[in-house]
């Protein structure tokens, strides 16, 4: 038992480095999230709704559902990794399949590690069922992520 | 805390962080000034998961293809050509994503079954067979469905809506005690008997209560009242209500499954045509009014009376029923709490329409009250036998179990400005 605020703090670095090194891309211009500015409304039923959508966050969030694609586009190294020169698509460009299989892997691994980390760090065991019930939110919510 | 899409976590720093481009007059994106970081050609090493990529091999191979975005001096016209078609290719995601955005909202309109996993199964909706009854239909057309009338337009449908609340009002009132009562202890107590008489022996049964508040009563008479518009926008006609997309897998749609019976569709026809009727003298109108309560009533013994036998969707009142398992404002199931007054509702109105049909045959001459609700309710309101509101029945003593045991999902919170009263 004396272990476990270590494995939190482990699992915390690893969550934040995967979150902001590999998902976020080392990117300067897209700011570090933090809980206390955000608003959450547990008791909100509406099908689909999560944090983003509180009024109260709206203007922290801010062209935030863009904000990767915006990084890609200005840095010249990320747009060689994820894009491919195609004459016949429209534009001239495709997404990189391999770099967009490798950013969803790195997902998946970030969600997994989150998951835990949230059962482990709410005081009480992890059951069976929710754990598998917060899995697959997590991958069905990655599915429509990754859409793009 | 709900888990949001990766892009939405990562909070986006002041504009002037960020501009870095600029626009010319016609909106798009002509010239950039690239990061420093953009220039260190030092050889990084960016780990997607199981596939580590490269970048400055990356920007080889791209300089090979002629794509580079590299700062220049001067642009040559086939650089300046490649920005803009990346500028493009941008523009065309940024747009994808706001589609990706409606294209959610639209999918979370559509009622979902449990085959995504087997965690998001409720058990009392695949046990009622509700979930497979409105799987893939359009949650704002269940709403239409099920609303009242409107106010401008389906004019015959209110006014036999009209009659429907006429006639329950004057049911309800052969109910209280006065020269013109009709309901008895013994009549209430066997609308009630739903079970077998070994139970009845133990006192468990309670009588039929017709005391009710004014505000119960009129969401209970709005349940029948939404029934018939049910039947007549979705049941009656002989195209499609419900618009599903089409799938891989041939989906029922709810018009398929339910069957009404030739008598019911016969007498319904019957009442709309009727309710199209337009007469000039007030005496005439009175008898039309009159005459759409007898029908109405008629058609109610029918819907009760359905013979569905194993195939209980073949009923146009059980298919309402599963209609009702939505909640509207969330666009998520009801409570099984809040579902289960809907069916409380219903089975109130439905003995109230058995007790006033056998007090009008007694009226008539035709046979004595406590009689025939004794020998209806045998047949189609007990939780044993296969009719809709046996169905019904099953269903409401399932509901009660599960409410019982049920924690409510809303957290508890304290105000600290002790401004809000929760």
């Amino acid at each position: 038992m004396d272990q476990i605020p270590t494995l939190l703090s482990s699992e915390y670095q690893d969550c934040h480095r995967l979150l902001y090194d590999d998902l976020m891309m080392s990117q300067k211009t897209i700011g570090h999230m933090h809980s206390w500015a955000l608003r959450d409304g547990p008791n909100v039923d509406t099908i689909d709704w999560n944090f983003a959508q509180h009024r109260d966050n709206i203007h922290l969030l801010k062209g935030a559902d863009t904000a990767l694609l915006s990084v890609i586009d200005r840095s010249e190294q990320l747009s060689h990794v994820f894009l491919s020169v195609d004459t016949r698509a429209p534009d001239g460009f495709v997404w990189r399949e391999t770099a967009l299989d490798g950013y969803e892997a790195t997902v998946q691994r970030f969600l997994q590690r989150l998951c835990v980390l949230m059962h482990v760090s709410g005081g009480q065991p992890v059951r069976e069922s929710e754990f598998l019930s917060s899995s697959a939110n997590a991958i069905s919510h990655q599915v429509s992520c990754a859409v793009d | 805390m709900k888990i949001a899409t990766l892009a939405d976590m990562c909070a986006v720093q002041p504009p002037a962080c960020r501009s870095i481009v600029k626009t010319n007059t016609a909106g798009l994106i002509s010239k950039r000034e690239v990061g420093t970081h953009a220039e260190n050609n030092s050889i990084q090493r960016t780990n997607y998961g199981s596939t580590i990529v490269h970048v400055s091999d990356s920007l080889k191979s791209a300089n090979g293809r002629g794509t580079s975005k590299l700062p220049q001096a001067v642009l040559t016209p086939l650089q300046s050509t490649q920005q803009t078609r990346s500028t493009l290719f941008f523009q065309a995601q940024k747009e994808e994503v706001k589609k990706i955005a409606s294209d959610l909202a639209e999918a979370a309109n559509i009622v979902q079954g449990f085959d995504n996993h087997r965690s998001t199964v409720v058990p009392w909706l695949r046990e009622t067979g509700i979930v497979k009854h409105i799987a893939q239909l359009k949650k704002d057309e269940i709403k239409a469905a099920i609303a009242l009338p409107s106010l401008d337009g389906e004019n015959e449908l209110r006014e036999i809506v009209d009659a429907m609340r006429s006639l329950l009002k004057e049911a309800h009132g052969l109910c209280f005690d006065g020269t013109g009562c009709m309901l008895t202890w013994p009549c209430r107590v066997v609308l009630s008997r739903f079970q077998s008489s070994q139970v009845d022996m133990v006192g468990k049964t309670r009588a039929f209560d017709p005391y009710k508040e004014p505000g119960t009563l009129k969401s209970y008479f709005g349940i029948s009242q939404r029934f018939l518009s049910y039947f007549h926008r979705v049941i009656f006609p002989d195209e499609y209500y419900f618009d599903i997309e089409n799938t891989d897998e041939q989906a029922e749609r709810p018009e398929d499954v339910v069957t009404a019976t030739d008598e019911q569709l016969a007498v319904w026809n019957n009442i709309w045509q009727m309710a199209k009727q337009e007469f000039q003298s007030e005496d005439d109108e009175e008898t039309k009014r009159t005459e759409l309560k007898t029908r109405l009533l008629e058609m109610w013994m029918l819907i009760i009376g359905h013979d569905t036998g194993a195939r209980r969707y073949q009923s146009p009142l059980l298919s309402f029923c599963a209609m009702l398992s939505i909640k509207p404002s969330t666009k998520g199931w009801l409570e099984p709490g809040n579902f289960n007054s809907h069916l409380s509702g219903m089975i109130w109105v439905v003995q109230l329409l058995v007790f006033y049909d056998s007090a009008r045959k007694e009226q008539q001459g035709r046979g004595q009250t406590l009689q025939l609700v004794k020998r209806y309710c045998g047949r189609y309101l007990q939780q044993t036998v296969e009719t809709p509101m046996g169905e019904i029945l099953r269903w409401r003593l399932l509901l009660f179990k599960i409410s019982k045991e049920s924690i409510g999902d809303h957290e508890a919170s304290w105000d600290e400005s002790e401004q809000v009263l929760t």
